[in-house]
């Protein structure tokens, strides 16, 4: 993070401060997977709260703020990297949530800080838990599409290797890409099975499904919302590395049906 | 998935079966691997944490008469025998 002072503030927490909190909210917040248009209200909702103004510059792994008081010429402009963590929209909405109880006057500074930091800090849920759970809603589309009982069992178990390897893959601090090749590999294979054994009456629905929940769908809506309010250059950014992910999901499903010689080769 | 064995007429035909043979195998030997590989990873991964684990759970254990059939309002393992009134009842 990059601070330029031009001036100090003198009143209430200082602009020197807040701008930097609000850095780091911002940082946190679009690395949770918040759209531009969410990030600009919130931080223009607490910089009005401690009254000072704002001006924003959101870039794909930037945040650039400038903040200044009310009826000063002189700011402070501050510069974060965008945080590289998992889509968390517990982290979202919580943040979010603090950002209005700082309009409302229900939270001073310090405590806006100090509940910042346990929210960025809190967030863990049971991996074991997501496993599951990522499981069973894969399974639930592969019904949704119309696939049988064999079919859905076979998707339930491709999901749960495939999203077991991913976990490990990313807690290795391996490349996104690479995981999602690898994952999309492992649960189109493992989806074949179907058709490999010859039972169920919808295997190729199985296989179809297996790969589901490596679609980065996050990252397409919020490509989407942020070019509907005109952040052009973020929506670009994030649409690049959704259609990126779907690539590499595709080159492992490609190479899964080529090695279990179904569909199109 | 399997065809079954007919005479073969010539050289061309005998490739093409055995590219046959070899094309329905690799689905299967592919498959074979990553089921395998997985059921090797778990394996691991579950001796690895038994092995760490802090907390060391016996598998079989044998305990005293007390541990096994404890019922609320059994005396407990700390009572020193001294006479009770309520043993007379």
């Amino acid at each position: 993070m990059i601070t330029v002072m031009n001036s100090e503030c003198e009143c209430g927490p200082s602009c020197g401060e807040v701008s930097r909190f609000l850095s780091d909210y911002s940082a946190w917040l679009l690395g949770s997977g918040a759209t531009c248009i969410r990030l600009e209200k919130n931080v223009s909702r607490m910089a009005r709260a401690y009254g000072k103004e704002v001006e924003i510059t959101i870039m794909p792994r930037h945040v650039h703020l400038s903040i200044w008081d009310k009826g000063s010429t002189e700011m402070v402009t501050t510069i974060a990297s965008v945080r590289h963590c998992a889509i968390s929209f517990n982290i979202n909405t919580r943040l979010s949530e603090l950002s209005w109880e700082v309009a409302d006057g229900k939270v001073d500074f310090q405590e806006a800080r100090r509940r910042f930091d346990e929210i960025v800090t809190g967030d863990r849920q049971s991996k074991w838990l997501v496993l599951l759970l990522v499981s069973l809603a894969n399974a639930s589309f592969c019904r949704l599409f119309g696939g049988d009982v064999t079919a859905m069992i076979v998707v339930g178990v491709a999901t749960l290797a495939g999203y077991y390897l991913k976990q490990q893959m990313l807690e290795r601090h391996v490349d996104i890409r690479v995981v999602v090749i690898a994952c999309s590999f492992v649960s189109a294979v493992l989806g074949a099975t179907d058709i490999l054994f010859s039972i169920g009456e919808t295997p190729t629905i199985a296989l179809g499904t297996s790969v589901l929940y490596l679609v980065p769908g996050i990252p397409f809506l919020n490509s989407f919302s942020d070019m509907l309010y005109r952040h052009y250059v973020c929506s670009f950014s994030r649409f690049i590395d959704a259609v990126v992910l779907t690539s590499c999901l595709s080159i492992g499903l490609c190479a899964a049906m080529l090695l279990m010689n179904v569909g199109m080769f | 998935m399997w065809r079954e064995f007919v005479p073969l007429q010539n050289e061309k035909q005998k490739t093409k079966e055995l590219k046959f043979h070899y094309i329905m195998n690799l689905p299967l030997i592919t498959w074979s691997c990553i089921v395998g590989l997985f059921a090797v990873i778990v394996l691991v991964r579950i001796v690895y944490h038994g092995y760490n684990s802090r907390v060391h759970h016996r598998l079989f254990e044998i305990g005293t008469e007390r541990e096994e059939f404890y019922v609320p309002g059994d005396r407990m393992k700390t009572y020193n025998g001294e006479y009770d009134y309520s043993d007379e009842l």
